[in-house]
């Protein structure tokens, strides 16, 4: 099915979480008649039970759709579905280079939003061809024109020929469709030229190995084709080739312009890398696609089973993950507390929390996630540079020049009401100021240069909490900043617990030293001896509380009659002991560690 | 009787003592009192026959009996004596009337002493009372007068139980709204440490974690409990102990009385424990004793020395100060006693 070039368009759908991307989506392939009504379910892009439950996306799809357009001629529409976190804003700038243009949806009742802001910049720095939509016009409270004043004003576009739709009555779709056909540009390149295709997603089929999403920018990829990933050098030769419609399709060759799939017996997904470059070995392009970045894991946590005797089933889910998820990376952590686990790298807290729920869910572990925390840059007087995602591998202070962690830029808009108390949570965050100005008369947009580490400990939820729900950020990695940061350790009689450490700010260091071991005294239970538990920065102890022994624990009554109960109350106290978390001769509740680590 | 004596594995020594309680035995008239004693040493006789058939003529040393001081009359004192009885137990439990009344009794002060009187007077062998400590409100002072008060009545045996409040009482309901509030951990022991120093100091031997004796005058009855021995119960939810196997009649008076009908026995719940854990079983139950167990005591029981069985958990809680083994006796230390339950889940 050789299609000319002039007839392709390729576009994403940018939007906010719930504005409407997906029902947008479905709406398309049901027009077009790409899905029949008997195949038609909710959210049809999103195919993870996770997606569709958390109304988010987190792999990108694609779709080719065939479209009769009003001119008589018949175009090959291909909708690029992308993730819509700021987690995956590496990703979704791979996507929209798959792409010359962008459905920029925004909720008519609702207006511009940090996360469709960023996604937006990316668009433009892609010089995509952006068609504003306003959603949900059906709704009693939509405000179209106030919308797409924002629009224009909070982002600089010509919205006067904004598409008024309603995804979920159907509203528009055709009007969206031919505006597709006459604004969106057709894709250039040379299908003559030496072979570029940029990869913009890809995961791992137990059949197939990598199923790699590609778009062709320059020349012709063909079944047969020996190619090569241009970041590292891999040689594969072509299997098969398709498109998705959505049901998958063979073709013999992708031209162009064109978007697609392949497979080619490529065993780890991990060198299918987002955003390389894919080459034919005869005929190399002399340069690859610009703006390849290897993903680098930007939170850490460690993860260990509840129950320790099921680490061999972790390891495997692990495995098996990795294996699905480049962004992904793990490596064996051992605790004293908590046995034997892995020390897990994601891309933000959305990552994290979806790769412990399909461990949980898809894996049927239950796992003890520990505080999620940054990557360090330790610079050592020798001159050597660590990453450190450990505290517990930070070396000694006197080996230390100085740490530097990471920073952000951070973007919230706010309703103005709320400006104050956001800017309070900033300040007590440790960020800096750099931009405050009103996007309407009711919206604040701020700005922010705030350590991360900040963010992901609780900011996201406090931020939610003090602006009921109104603020939504959006933030990029900035560099890394020297600052005086320091270990804290938690010390249980004397004997530090390696699970509780943790990197603070020195200023902070009092505060968080304080606050863990006062919840560590009310979770701990009284215990045979005196138990001292202890907040310490290096040999300084900063915080100290006191558990005293237990002084009594014992059946005042013991009879015939009693004998069995009570033999069954002291078995079940010992079986009790078995699950608690020994530290010395100390012995801390299970419940007790989940609740400190989830601060 | 027909039922037990053939239906129940042999005891594997004579019987020797009765004990009548659970609810209120002093509410019987003095006439079923008599034919429950004599019932009682008639079926004695019977299952020591089975024994070994020269012991029918051992004599049981000792026939309880449970009473209230409310309830206690001349008649029934009189009818005990008579059928041989020796040992009374009195509820006294507290000799204040506010304690009385936070607990629930009926009785008053004044019918504590009465009741002593009766006894006394009708020469019953071994008077014996059961105190409750730990009553909500109560500090040193009250204790140390319901103590001083209880010696002046000079009873032969004491149970001083520390109040445990289960769930589903009024006083658990009350204090879970906050109208009481129950005794720290701090004050329980202080009041503990009251109570054994007190009655140590008057001329009792400590001999269990909650019982106290004049000399001689132990309760013979319960110590055959904490030593593993071997029990018949008779009656709606009485427990057995015979030959390992444990057993536990019904709660439920009619199914109790349908099973006797149908000349079978009544038993709603069987425990049978491999030798290992009644090994374990009886050295928990035998460290509720203040002079512990002896070494050849579990030799000759089960042929396992606890020494080596429990190897260094027994040695490290006799470096803490839990337990010390001495003179061939494994005995908890007065601080392991406290600590009852945290130590001995370990050994169970």
């Amino acid at each position: 099915m050789a299609v000319d070039q002039s007839l392709i368009r390729n576009f994403s759908i940018i939007a906010h979480i719930d504005h409407g991307k997906s029902t947008l989506a479905d709406r398309i392939l049901e027009y077009t008649g790409s899905v029949s009504q008997r195949e038609m379910k909710k959210q049809f892009l999103d195919q993870m039970d996770l997606e569709r439950e958390r109304g988010i996306t987190i792999k990108a799809q694609t779709v080719r759709i065939r479209y009769r357009a009003k001119d008589g001629k018949e175009y090959m529409f291909n909708l690029i579905d992308t993730p819509g976190h700021v987690d995956f804003s590496y990703e979704v700038s791979r996507s929209l280079a798959a792409c010359e243009g962008a459905i920029l949806v925004v909720d008519s009742t609702q207006g511009v939003e940090a996360q469709t802001l960023a996604n937006v910049y990316l668009a433009i720095e892609n010089d995509l061809e952006i068609i504003p939509v306003l959603n949900k016009i059906d709704l009693p409270s939509a405000d179209p024109d106030r919308v797409a004043g924002e629009i224009e004003d909070v982002i600089g576009l010509d919205a006067s020929d904004a598409i008024q739709v309603s995804a979920k009555e159907g509203i528009g779709t055709e009007g969206l469709m031919e505006a597709i056909v006459e604004r969106i540009p057709p894709p250039e390149g040379d299908a003559g030229a030496p072979l570029k295709a940029l990869i913009f997603d890809s995961w791992y089929d137990s059949y197939q190995g990598a199923v790699v999403l590609i778009r062709v920018v320059e020349g012709t990829i063909r079944k047969g084709t020996q190619i090569m990933f241009m970041s590292n050098g891999k040689r594969h030769e072509v299997l098969r080739l398709g498109a998705f419609t959505p049901a998958p399709v063979d073709l013999d060759e992708l031209k162009a312009g064109e978007v697609g799939f392949l497979v080619a017996g490529i065993k780890n997904v991990r060198d299918t890398q987002i955003g390389d470059t894919i080459t034919e070995v005869k005929r190399p392009a002399s340069k690859p696609l610009p703006g390849f970045k290897p993903v680098k894991p930007m939170v850490f946590c460690g993860l260990y089973p509840i129950d320790s005797g099921k680490y061999d089933q972790l390891k495997e889910a692990v495995e098996k993950l990795w294996l699905n998820d480049p962004a992904f990376s793990y490596e064996l952590e051992s605790s004293t507390a908590l046995g034997f686990g892995f020390r897990c790298g994601f891309l933000g807290l959305l990552h994290m929390e979806i790769v412990q729920e399909r461990l949980e869910r898809e894996f049927e572990l239950e796992l003890i996630t520990t505080a999620p925390a940054v990557a360090y840059e330790v610079h050592l007087k020798s001159g050597e540079v660590l990453f450190i995602h450990n505290p517990a591998d930070l070396p000694d202070p006197a080996e230390i020049e100085y740490v530097a962690e990471p920073y952000v830029t951070m973007e919230i808009y706010v309703p103005k009401d709320f400006v104050g108390p956001v800017m309070k949570l900033c300040d007590e965050k440790r960020g800096h100021q750099v931009d405050m100005r009103y996007i309407s008369p009711e919206r604040v947009l701020l700005k922010y240069e705030m350590p991360f580490n900040e963010i992901v400990l609780d900011f996201y939820d406090k931020l939610k909490s003090i602006s009921r729900g109104f603020a939504s950020i959006d933030y990029d990695f900035l560099e890394y900043r020297p600052e005086k940061l320091v270990k804290l350790d938690i010390l249980i009689n004397k004997q530090p617990v390696d699970a509780l450490s943790v990197i603070v700010h020195k200023e902070k260091a009092y505060y968080r030293g304080r606050e863990l071991v006062s919840r560590l005294r009310k979770i701990i239970p009284r215990q045979m001896f005196e138990v001292v538990i202890q907040a310490a920065v290096g040999s300084k102890v900063i915080a100290r509380e006191r558990i005293p022994p237990l002084r009594k624990d014992v059946t005042a009554k013991c009879y015939g009659g009693d004998i069995t109960r009570k033999r069954k109350l002291l078995e079940k106290q010992k079986e009790g002991k078995k699950r608690m978390k020994q530290v010395g001769t100390v012995e801390i509740p299970q419940e007790a560690f989940l609740s400190i680590l989830k601060v | 009787m027909d039922l037990l004596s053939n239906s129940m594995p042999t005891l594997s020594t004579p019987v020797d003592t009765i004990y009548i309680g659970g609810g209120t035995p002093s509410l019987l008239s003095g006439k079923d009192l008599s034919s429950t004693i004599s019932k009682g040493k008639e079926l004695a006789a019977r299952l020591s026959e089975l024994v070994s058939p020269d012991t029918h003529f051992a004599p049981v040393k000792e026939i309880t009996v449970e009473a209230n001081p409310e309830s206690l009359s001349l008649e029934f004192i009189d009818a005990f004596m008579e059928s041989g009885g020796n040992r009374l137990s009195l509820g006294v439990q507290d000799m204040s009337e506010r304690g009385l009344k936070t607990l629930g009794r009926i009785h008053s002060v004044d019918q504590v002493g009465a009741a002593c009187e009766m006894a006394r007077r009708a020469g019953v062998w071994n008077l014996g009372m059961d105190i409750i400590y730990g009553i909500v409100g109560q500090d040193r002072e009250w204790l140390n007068n319901t103590l001083d008060a209880v010696l002046g009545l000079h009873p032969d045996h004491l149970s001083c139980y520390e109040l445990t409040v289960e769930e589903g009482t009024s006083l658990h309901r009350q204090i879970r709204s906050g109208k009481f509030s129950q005794l720290s951990q701090d004050q329980a022991v202080e009041l503990m440490d009251l109570v054994e120093t007190k009655l140590v100091s008057s001329g009792f031997d400590h001999y269990e974690i909650s019982n106290f004796s004049r000399p001689g005058k132990q309760s013979r009855h319960n110590i055959n409990y904490w030593l593993a021995g071997e029990y018949v119960g008779v009656g709606i939810g009485a427990h057995s102990h015979i030959a390992g196997i444990r057993r536990a009649n019904t709660m439920e008076m009619s199914l109790y009385f349908r099973s006797l009908q149908q000349e079978r026995l009544p038993v709603a719940e069987i425990e049978r424990l491999d030798e290992e854990a009644r090994f374990r079983e009886a050295f928990v139950m035998g460290m509720r004793l203040v002079n512990g167990l002896s070494l050849e005591w579990f030799q000759e029981r089960f042929s396992v020395d606890p020494v080596e069985y429990y190897g260094d958990m027994l040695k490290q809680f006799a470096e803490f100060g839990h337990l010390h083994i001495e003179d061939g006796r494994i005995a908890l230390t007065k601080r392991g006693r406290r600590l009852f339950n945290s130590v001995m889940c370990h050994f169970i």
